[in-house]
């Protein structure tokens, strides 16, 4: 652990994330701004010693087998207590206890009101700790890294295989310090990567190999960002032997990156423990809230006024009954103290309503997850996946989603794809029609037709050149690894078709060409962004002349074209006969550079890269557009993407059960239709209506429209967003295509303001974590595009169709639960608590108890919790079946009609009236006799036992053999357990056993009364 | 199937690749390899966890429980099942309640108010006069007349009105280690007697607002006869406190009272120590006096009665107490008028189901009535709207 003392001014990073930059530049030491606040300096203990003083993040040293874990045995308790009493709720229990111990006010003792607080903290506790238990990827890190670790960690080197801090890579094995890292643990994807060290450091070091010497020679130091939580970038300088290197993230080596076909790599640990930046990552986790949870929220902050105004009427009635009845009584007046705090006691009865009732929302919570993930029909054999419930508190938010925000690709379709098509030279090869063995097909058509053409010859070699795709050699033959499935299927392509993509090192790449092997020297990779949208790769061919060969979507390689492009009509027409087709197209162009204008780009370049401000991004882009122009388009190559199995059924469903279905895609309009038609989104008898149509009155039924033209709307007139919506609410469907992953989020953002609906998201690939993010409910298609998505989503899938049985069956199920669980729950606890205001008219408000203390403390816990916990696990109204046979059953949570305000008034009210039934009936037949305050307290504990049994007996409609039993057993125990505490023996001080024979019969008149 | 395809692919490469010399064997590989990979459907999770799934499969169970498939009994609500309902709970109810209003009529009960508002009332002075030094007790006589017999076993009660027995700091005003006979607790009261804990440096024995607050009245009755000689009813003072509470909750802290109890005090209300409560029975006497034990158990709600006396039957041919004239003693020691409360007496016969209490059976007849009432009203719009189909009338 190293670390500066200077914490200066932090400087705000641009967040563009870099991904396969390749850009290592030397830049003289004035260039280096400040701004880069975090130093390290290699093999000088001396330094971090002294520095370690300064800052308890030092604390780590020497110690790198930080626990991954949130927890420690030492900082479990601390830690959980501080989450816990975060929540309100908890927190005012804890006043209550506080309360309690205060001898004066108390009403019944603090060990019965610490019971259930204990009971919630724990179980809490434990779920979180359970949860940190199971962190599985991390924990395996750790082992690794303890077992693994050679050098003294005084050098600040490790080497290993598992890197357990983040490292700057100085030296590998491997031909110019590559190093190919699986990065698995920390974004899912399980292609390899590769990292590459400084050439500076990579010739110093490979020269002397030997441990002894690498800690010797370097002495540099490195200054760069404070940690932070940004995975893909990296800034950062390396001053040695008097010059100044640019460090990125191409260079680092994250915590949790697996070295392959490394046998060992010398690096200088830039930062470890908590510092690194996928723990930096973690437990940041937005806590999502559900609607319920919302609703019940502010339902207790009602209750809490009420309570407040109810106690402060009973406060007066207390000190008028003080000061009027009691100090003319005799045996009263004595009993007089100074500012009579009756209502403090009060409050303690209304505890119990907020009381428990987070913990039980957990558990049921954890237990509907669990049914999700142990469904059988949503699970993915050829995976073996089964669905997932990762955040496992919002799964009644299932039941409620009223709109549907659904990513295109890999969500809808399969993301595994298939080299359809070409259009080379304004020539198609290879037909839609043909199913089997396609390729063969193109093959064919080519090498009668199109070999000796030029054109195709350099469309190949930009195939086979341009792309980020790393070859992994197996059993001799090249096994390629790649970020996207789209260059996968495109250098396959191109492999079968007789350019074979062999190597590629940092400064080559490899390829047959029919058979010939060349070597083309790689000069700079101008990467795909989703912003760019295309990407380049400048380099010199064997002969010595310079090319470009750049791919990327049409609208951005049409635009950048050199004037009357030969073919580009014919090449246009086949863009749109593609798109037709529902074809992902991808347009192939290159360029001539000549060496003058590629030394002054590369100059240019050097010293934008070296700039460590946030313009860098702004001028590299810049940059590239100035050598992406005047291109000469070769062809286009048309991919397909198959529909998902049962895609057109669930969506069909979905919009039968009130879902309103946006498909948000980045692909062309034509192409995003057709999908759009063959997933029964749109149907051909209603109208499309798009973009320049929206201003018209109509009445529409399916919107169509485009992200930039969106984006630049609303960029004019922000009030525009409502109008847009009211217009999209009267649409069965809304397609919006070319929409960047910021757009996605926004839109969802939108539909967020501007309804009070549930949204969901799903999607597959980490250019839909931000709208995964955003949405109320973010699902994520467990798919080929890495796990990013899945790991920012509240739920996994592997499949489209499985949502409809997550929406309908589970999410229905779930909702219509928890609701009952929570209507019950308000009922039972306040008909039990409002008791006391009743009685406290009669006993001069002094908040006596109507209930023996452990009656109040058992009622909740033992009494009456199982019976509704089961209902809440097991209930079913309809089953899974019917549940998708009838989708119109959703439309009811759409509309919150279980857990609306008003029913959650209801029943209140209910419970308010069966309060009133609890107490004046007793209070009628005990009005004037000899019965006393014991019996009258055992028989209204009975009743309110009793009430609380046969409404949760009418509540529940799905009788399992669980159900029957905990109804059973509740009543039973409530027996025992009065019995118990009476028992003389065990209790000589207090309450004796004493018969309430006769009470038993008054009870059954007043069940049937609230009942009915 | 899948060597076929291989071995297709491999002639397809040839027939491309003959024409090449050198690199055919890697490119015939490499494409099968790649070939296998696209026709195969689903290749990777397949090719990954094939060998995975062999250890452990995380398939779920296909069990009952975890598919939600519990065999359980769904009842749906019809009209068929809840206007039976309705009508049995109406049939049901009625009748218990119609039972219990007659035996409770059948109760007999006479109630005299003794406490001496009125100036007509011949407690008046007494109640007027009150003052908690005075040696010589007040005591006045009330007559009054019963109309019919009572004949079996009756109860004598006092009744207090607007006493607040469930006031909170009332009710907690007792130590009831001390009432068990413990001797620490004796002679060191718990803090919740306060200010009824000690007086003049000694524990209260025994302690609190309640014990303090001890009725004292002595009620005596005398029936008058046809030659006008006042008769006196014998009143048993035993048997009217619970079992439980004579025999496990209150006890002595020793054989001899007056040596146990040395070293406390009497309650400041009281006028003797609690060892002369009933000299003359040791049974009787210190904590387990009866009359003591009655007054402990709280009362639930400021209007409430108390055992005071039982009148046992003497034979089965005269009634217990015959209709005639009555006079009822007091001795005037409680005073409830500075805080407006009442004193009765109140004498009643027993039932089955406790005293005399209407309230109960109009209780039970009301709620069976309106269900008999929504049923007949459920049934009338059942068979006025429902002739659609059976479907509609399923609730939720």
């Amino acid at each position: 652990m190293v670390n500066t003392a200077v914490h200066h001014v932090r400087l705000q990073i641009n967040t563009h994330s870099q991904k396969h930059t390749h850009i290592h530049l030397l830049v003289s030491l004035y260039t280096c701004l400040t701004g880069l606040t975090w130093e390290v300096r290699a093999n000088s203990r001396p330094y971090h010693k002294h520095k370690q003083k300064k800052s308890f993040l030092c604390f780590h040293w020497g110690r790198y087998a930080v626990s991954h874990y949130k927890y420690s045995p030492l900082t479990f308790l601390p830690l959980t207590l501080f989450e816990q009493f975060q929540r309100v709720a908890n927190l005012y229990f804890l006043l209550m206890v506080v309360l309690q111990c205060v001898p004066v006010i108390s009403s019944i003792p603090w060990y019965i009101t610490i019971i259930p607080l204990l009971s919630v903290l724990s179980a809490r506790g434990l779920k979180d700790l359970a949860n940190d238990l199971v962190r599985p990827p991390i924990t395996l890190c750790i082992c690794i890294s303890i077992t693994f670790l050679r050098s003294p960690l005084s050098f600040n080197f490790v080497f290993s295989f598992s890197s357990q801090a983040d490292i700057l890579l100085l030296c590998s094995s491997e031909p110019h310090s590559l190093c190919y890292v699986e990065t698995a643990d920390i974004d899912g994807e399980t292609n390899l990567k590769y990292r590459q060290a400084l050439s500076a450091t990579h010739n110093e070091l490979t020269s002397h190999p030997t441990e002894e010497a690498v800690s010797f020679y370097v002495t540099g130091v490195v200054l760069c960002e404070e940690p932070n939580n940004r995975l893909y970038t990296f800034r950062g300088q390396l001053h040695w032997r008097r010059e100044c290197l640019l460090l990125d993230h191409e260079h680092i080596l994250l915590r949790g990156t697996v070295l392959r076909n490394t046998e060992f790599a010398y690096g200088l640990t830039i930062y470890t423990g908590a510092d690194t930046k996928i723990l930096r990552n973690c437990g940041k986790l937005r806590v999502k809230r559900t609607q319920t949870e919302k609703v019940f929220n502010r339902l207790v902050m009602g209750i809490v006024l009420s309570v407040l105004l109810a106690a402060l009427l009973l406060a007066i009635g207390s000190g008028v009954f003080s000061s009027w009845v009691m100090s003319n009584t005799g045996v009263l007046s004595a009993l007089v103290v100074n500012g009579n705090p009756a209502y403090t006691g009060f409050l303690i009865f209304w505890s119990y309503i907020i009381l428990l009732s987070p913990a039980m929302f957990e558990l049921i919570h954890t237990v509907h997850s669990l049914f999700i993930g142990w469904d059988m029909e949503m699970y993915w054999q050829p995976a073996d996946r089964p669905a997932q419930a990762r955040n496992t508190s919002m799964s009644e938010e299932l039941g409620q989603v009223g709109y549907l925000l659904s990513d295109k690709t890999g969500t809808l379709t399969q993301n595994r794809l298939l080299f359809r098509q070409c259009c080379i030279a304004g020539e198609i090869y290879g037909n839609n029609k043909l199913k089997p063995s396609l390729i063969f097909y193109i093959k064919k058509h080519f090498f009668l037709r199109g070999q000796q053409c030029p054109l195709s010859r350099q469309f190949l070699t930009a195939l086979a050149l341009c792309h980020t795709v790393m070859a992994e050699w197996k059993e001799e033959a090249p096994v390629y690894q790649a970020a996207s499935p789209d260059e996968e299927a495109l250098v396959g392509a191109a492999r079968e078709l007789g350019w074979v993509f062999l190597s590629r090192t940092r400064d080559f790449i490899v390829v047959s060409e029919l058979g010939v092997t060349r070597q083309y020297q790689l000069l700079a990779l101008l990467d795909f962004t989703s912003q760019r949208r295309c990407m380049s790769v400048l380099v010199r061919e064997p002969e010595g002349g310079l090319k470009l060969y750049c791919k990327g979507a049409d609208i951005v390689i049409l635009e950048r074209l050199q004037k009357d492009c030969p073919y580009q009509e014919r090449i246009e027409r086949s863009l749109e006969l593609f798109a037709q087709a529902c074809l992902r197209t991808l347009c192939v162009a290159v360029r001539s550079v000549p060496e003058a204008s590629w030394e002054q780009w590369s100059k240019t370049l050097a010293q934008s890269a070296a700039m460590a401000t946030c313009d860098r991004d702004v001028l590299l882009e810049k940059l590239y557009d100035q050598m992406e122009r005047d291109l000469q388009l070769l062809g286009v190559t048309a991919i397909e993407d198959r529909l998902q199995e049962g895609v057109p059924e669930t969506i069909a469903l979905l919009k039968q059960a009130g879902l309103k279905v946006w498909v948000l895609t980045g692909d062309k309009k034509e192409t995003a239709v057709n999908i759009g038609y063959s997933c029964k989104l749109l149907d051909p008898d209603t109208r499309l209506l798009e973009w320049h149509e929206l201003r018209l009155d109509h009445f529409i039924s399916i919107l169509v429209f485009d992200g930039v033209l969106l984006q630049a709307e609303f960029d004019q007139r922000p009030e525009w967003g409502a109008t847009f919506m009211s217009l999209a609410e009267q649409c069965q469907s809304v397609l919006c295509c070319r929409v960047t992953p910021g757009q996605k989020a926004d839109i969802v953002t939108l539909v967020r303001k501007h309804t009070s609906s549930v949204t969901m998201s799903i999607g597959d690939g980490a250019n839909d974590v931000n709208m995964i993010k955003t949405a109320h409910v973010g699902v994520g298609i467990a798919g080929v595009e890495g796990g990013q998505a899945v790991q920012n989503a509240d739920f996994a899938l592997s499949q489209f169709r499985f949502l409809q049985r997550l929406l309908l069956v589970h999410g229905r199920w779930s909702y219509r639960r928890i609701s009952l669980f929570l209507r019950y729950f308000l009922f039972k606890t306040c008909g039990f608590a409002l008791v006391h205001i009743w009685f406290g008219i009669f006993n001069g408000c002094s908040a006596q108890s109507l209930y023996e203390t452990w009656f109040i403390a058992l009622y909740t816990v033992f009494y009456t919790a199982t019976p509704i916990m089961l209902v809440a696990f097991f209930e079913q109204d309809v089953s899974a079946e019917s549940s998708l046979k009838w989708p119109e059953l959703y439309k009811s949570g759409q509309r919150q009609e279980l857990s609306s305000p008003l029913m959650l008034s209801l029943s209140l009210l209910y419970a308010v009236y069966a309060s009133l039934v609890l107490f004046f009936i007793p209070f009628g037949v005990f009005y004037d006799t000899a019965v006393d305050y014991q019996t009258m307290a055992v028989t209204v504990a009975m009743a309110a036992t009793f009430t609380a049994t046969i409404e949760i007996v009418l509540v529940t409609r799905y009788w399992t053999k669980f159900n029957i039993a905990s109804v059973c057993v509740s009543v039973v125990l409530f027996f025992i357990c009065t019995r118990i505490t009476h028992n003389p023996r065990l209790f000589q001080k207090s309450p004796q056993d004493y018969l309430f024979l006769g009470t038993l019969t008054h009870l059954s008149a007043w069940h049937f009364i609230p009942v009915t | 199937g899948e060597i076929n395809k291989t071995d297709q692919h491999q002639y397809y490469n040839e027939w491309i690749f003959g024409l090449e010399k050198g690199s055919k064997r890697i490119a015939a590989m490499m494409a099968t390899s790649y070939n296998a990979k696209e026709e195969d459907g689903h290749h990777s999770g397949a090719s990954s966890h094939g060998a995975a799934g062999v250890v452990k499969s995380k398939k779920p169970d296909n069990t009952a429980f975890k598919q939600q498939r519990l065999p359980a009994w769904q009842p749906i609500l019809t009209a068929g099942t809840v206007l039976p309902a309705f009508f049995v709970i109406g049939l049901i109810f009625i009748p218990i309640g119609i039972g219990l209003y007659v035996s409770s009529n059948n109760i007999k009960e006479f109630e005299i108010d003794y406490t001496g508002v009125d100036i007509s009332n011949p407690c008046y002075s007494c109640a007027k006069n009150f003052s908690w030094n005075s040696t010589t007790p007040c005591v006045c006589s009330m007559n009054f007349t019963l109309e019919q017999p009572f004949e079996s076993n009756v109860f004598m009660y006092y009744g207090l009105s607007n006493f607040y027995q469930n006031h909170r700091r009332y009710v907690k005003s007792r130590d009831d280690s001390q009432l068990n006979g413990d001797q620490s607790a004796l002679k060191n009261p718990s803090k919740e007697c306060e200010p009824y804990r000690t007086s003049d440096g000694l524990p209260i024995a025994p302690c609190g607002a309640i014990a303090n607050s001890l009725f004292n009245d002595t009620l005596e009755l005398y029936h008058i006869d046809s030659n006008n000689t006042r008769n006196t009813i014998p009143l048993v003072k035993k048997g009217i406190a619970w079992w439980t509470d004579k025999h496990v909750k209150f006890r002595n802290p020793g054989e001899n009272l007056t040596a146990a109890f040395q070293g406390t005090n009497k309650p400041v209300n009281w006028r003797k120590p609690v060892y002369e409560l009933d000299p003359s029975d040791p049974d009787n006497n210190g904590f387990i006096n009866e009359d003591f034990i009655v007054w402990m158990r709280t009362a639930a709600l400021p209007t409430f009665r108390k055992l005071y006396r039982i009148i046992q039957k003497k034979s089965n041919t005269t009634p217990t107490l015959p209709s005639g004239k009555y006079v009822l003693e007091i001795t005037y020691n409680y005073p409830v008028l500075s805080f407006d409360g009442r004193k009765r007496m109140i004498l009643s016969t027993i039932s089955w189901m406790g005293g005399k209490n209407p309230f109960l059976g109009i209780a039970y007849i009301t709620v069976g009535s309106i269900c008999f009432f929504l049923g007949v009203v459920l049934l009338i719009i059942h068979h006025k709207y429902d002739t659609r189909s059976n479907s509609a009338d399923i609730p939720n």
